[in-house]
């Protein structure tokens, strides 16, 4: 193929689609003028391109119109209220909002061993931790100190091995009611050990007021006694004087 | 464009009105969420998205819901056209995004269904059977090309698009775009031409 044909082919090839400049197109025509070559190829493009325009427009079986779906939104329906309407339906939605909210946050939901369990008021963790701390303080204080220290340490050796299943703020509020538990029984320990102490020093004191006053009382009954048997004495010494006396007296005036 | 835009227009515009202002105007209100605009968008480019896919698909059905879907997609997506480029390259390229996929998702020897060919005028006997004859040539001849290639030859010949719109709505380089349409042409020059000297 000679260069002049090659620069050709590619004219040919641009000449269906109006691309040729006016010179372009001179020059394709005195080419394919001389060369049959090319001027077959120009036929054949030709008949493709006649080929190709013979596949007509077909019209569309149907219409492929979109159509909206029509849904009336709740905001679409708001703005065509009056404003007054909006601003009361505004402030309705608001209230019921704050009142769901103070619902919501009294209301409490649990799923316990496959049951939805529903409450209303204090949060079921918090009352459930005030019940334990209860029930707790009063087994605690039916409880010697020993045994207090023996079941807290149970108690302690549970809550280590449930730490697992319980919740971070459950084992929390285990811990300080523990803590708080343990607070009130080494005080009220304290306080029954004073209490002792003090019961004994005036126990004490009251035994030794009573061993004094009776040792008094003793004291006294000794003297009266001793008194009593001095005065006995000294009463049977002086019958004895007397009888002596009265022995002796006249032997001594009978004398040699 | 004028003409297919007249199909849209129904009669309710002015004559003074262009119609790629009228495109325009159509395009902004359906951006707008103007189902009205949009079908009247619709009903002037239906027939050539309709036919551009029954060509490169060569199966009425499937070109049919091609369609829809092209404009269900191009609805859908109407508000992200910001009319940096002309309503239709972006139809387009929907369209032949649409349609290269579905070719690409058929098996190989996939058989689709001839097209029809009806005649536009009504014609002799003979004329209308040779028109067919030469229509099943071309519908045959299509078959050989790849989707890309059937998708560029669409465009440049059925479409009459430049070769830059051709680029940009099959988002291809300008040079690769004219090597598959010269290379289908002479698979097309093959088959409908005669053998070359």
């Amino acid at each position: 193929m000679q260069e002049s044909c090659r620069s050709c082919r590619d004219l040919l090839n641009r000449d269906p689609f109006e691309e040729l400049t006016p010179e372009e197109r001179r020059d394709l025509d005195a080419h394919v003028t001389l060369c049959r070559d090319c001027a077959r190829e120009r036929q054949a493009l030709t008949e493709t391109m006649e080929a190709m325009g013979s596949v007509e427009e077909v019209p569309p079986p149907k219409h492929f119109f979109v159509y909206e779906e029509r849904r009336s939104s709740p905001w679409s329906s708001f703005r065509r209220l009056s404003p007054v309407w909006q601003g009361a339906l505004a402030a309705a939605a608001l209230a019921g909002l704050v009142l769901v909210a103070l619902t919501a946050a009294r209301l409490h939901l649990r799923w316990e061993e496959g049951v939805l369990l529903a409450s209303f008021g204090d949060a079921p963790r918090e009352r459930l931790a005030r019940a334990w701390k209860h029930e707790l303080l009063t087994v605690a204080q039916a409880r010697s100190r020993a045994a207090d220290l023996e079941w807290m340490d149970r108690l302690r050796r549970e809550l280590a091995r449930s730490r697992e299943e319980q919740s971070g703020q459950m084992q929390v509020l285990l811990a300080s009611g523990l803590r708080e538990i343990e607070d009130r029984v080494d005080l009220q320990v304290a306080t029954g050990t004073r209490r002792v102490e003090s019961d004994t020093r005036l126990a004490l004191s009251r035994f030794r007021q009573l061993v004094s006053q009776q040792r008094k009382r003793d004291l006294a009954i000794l003297g009266r006694q001793l008194d009593g048997f001095a005065t006995r004495n000294q009463i049977q010494s002086e019958r004895t004087d007397l009888l002596m006396t009265a022995i002796f007296g006249p032997a001594e005036l009978a004398g040699p | 464009m004028e003409k297919t835009l007249e199909r849209g227009m129904t009669g309710a515009v002015g004559p003074t009105r262009s119609a790629e202002a009228l495109e325009r105007e159509w395009v902004d209100a359906s951006r707008r969420g103007d189902t009205v605009a949009f079908n009247r968008l619709v009903l002037a480019w239906e027939s050539t998205v309709y036919n551009l896919a029954l060509r490169m698909l060569q199966d009425p059905e499937e070109a049919a819901e091609t369609t829809q879907d092209v404009f269900l997609r191009a609805y859908r997506g109407i508000h992200r056209f910001r009319g940096g480029a002309r309503f239709s390259t972006w139809l387009y390229r929907i369209a032949a995004n649409r349609c290269l996929s579905r070719l690409r998702r058929r098996p190989p020897g996939f058989d689709p269904s001839a097209v029809r060919c009806e005649p536009a005028s009504p014609e002799s006997q003979e004329a209308a059977l040779l028109r067919a004859e030469r229509a099943r040539s071309v519908t045959r001849a299509l078959r050989e090309l790849g989707p890309d290639q059937r998708a560029v030859v669409e465009l440049k010949i059925y479409q009459d698009r430049s070769f830059e719109e051709v680029a940009a709505i099959l988002d291809a380089p300008l040079s690769t775009i004219k090597s598959r349409f010269y290379t289908s042409l002479e698979i097309l020059r093959r088959r409908l031409g005669g053998s070359p000297p």
